[in-house]
């Protein structure tokens, strides 16, 4: 802690000469993140491409067997909570803490909305035997390609899924803070960069769900 | 007081432009297109992205670092992608038209 700048700007942490350079340091290390991210689904993305160019029939039949309306209201409530994200950042950059609370505290709870319609996804197609192993049960041809599928439908949902849930607690988090007034008074910089988390993770779910739930028409 | 967000105007519109193109990617969903259906949900897909990218997260109007930062991951992923598929899709080039003359007499093992 340096006295002699605290007064005036207290969130500068040492190392930065201002706010301003503060602030686009930590928006280029979220976005380095962010590409590191993109590297982390991308794998996933790149077998589920070789796999679907391989059995494209299989998968087509499998992708019939999600929950497309389930998934396509959650693609719709992730939508809807990045709009609320982006409209946080801007109450925050405008120091109204109590829209900020409110907006963080709504993007939370549709993620758990979210959370809870993929958990009821989640039982449905375990009840169904769609989870991959010794219970996975099929009566449709290739077999072993249907089980393909559904390992990358829940790796993939799977990982994006913890991601939901880590945004949920960073979003929670950010609300409590914000609550004491951290963030209105001339620094938002975390509410920013948690937003550029949450909306990747809204993106990811934009291409997992045609892949997923569209695969071949139904 | 000088903004670096948009107005909640240009929030709501870039929302309901990504409504109205789930809106889209959903009903092709149940239309036979072939193998239309891939590049129109696929093309969709990264017109949303780019929605969210430019408007939520800012990108219009951000420094050219960040623009780096971001179309390097993008970069990154078509290296993946191109390198893997290019193998993958050329494989089993030719394969079929091994005749058993063209295999080494002293060849025991498996292809």
């Amino acid at each position: 802690m340096n006295p002699g700048s605290t007064a005036a700007t207290p969130f500068v942490h040492e190392q930065f000469e201002t706010v301003e350079q503060q602030r686009s340091a930590a928006q280029l290390g979220m976005w380095v993140f962010l590409a590191t991210e993109v590297l982390f689904f991308g794998g996933l993305f790149l077998a589920y491409t070789v796999y679907r160019s391989l059995y494209p029939q299989t998968f087509a039949t499998a992708s019939h067997h999600t929950e497309v309306i389930l998934g396509g209201i959650n693609t719709g409530i992730l939508l809807f909570s990045s709009t609320l994200m982006a409209l946080a950042v801007r109450a925050a950059e405008l120091r109204n803490r109590k829209r900020l609370v409110w907006l963080l505290l709504g993007t939370a709870f549709l993620g758990v909305v979210f959370m809870a319609i993929k958990g009821i996804e989640y039982h449905k197609d375990f009840v169904e035997h769609l989870v991959p192993g010794s219970h996975f049960v099929w009566h449709e041809a290739n077999q072993s390609h249907a089980e393909i599928f559904f390992w990358l439908y829940f790796a993939m949902t799977g990982l994006h899924a913890i991601h939901v849930i880590v945004g949920i607690f960073v979003l929670l988090t950010l609300a409590v803070l914000a609550r004491r007034g951290k963030f209105t008074t001339g620094h938002h910089t975390p509410v920013e960069i948690a937003g550029l988390y949450w909306h990747f993770v809204d993106v990811v779910w934009i291409f997992l769900f045609p892949l997923m739930y569209l695969a071949g028409h139904r | 007081m000088e903004t670096t967000t948009h107005s909640p105007r240009v929030y709501w519109k870039t929302c309901a432009a990504l409504m109205a193109l789930l809106a889209v990617t959903w009903s092709i969903g149940y239309v036979n297109l072939g193998s239309f259906n891939l590049v129109v949900a696929l093309a969709i897909s990264i017109s949303k992205a780019l929605l969210v990218a430019l408007f939520f997260m800012h990108m219009k109007g951000s420094s050219r670092l960040l623009h780096f930062a971001a179309t390097a991951g993008v970069i990154w992923l078509l290296i993946l992608f191109s390198l893997t598929l290019g193998d993958y899709f050329t494989r089993d080039r030719g394969s079929s038209q091994v005749t058993p003359s063209q295999i080494p007499e002293h060849f025991d093992g498996e292809r």
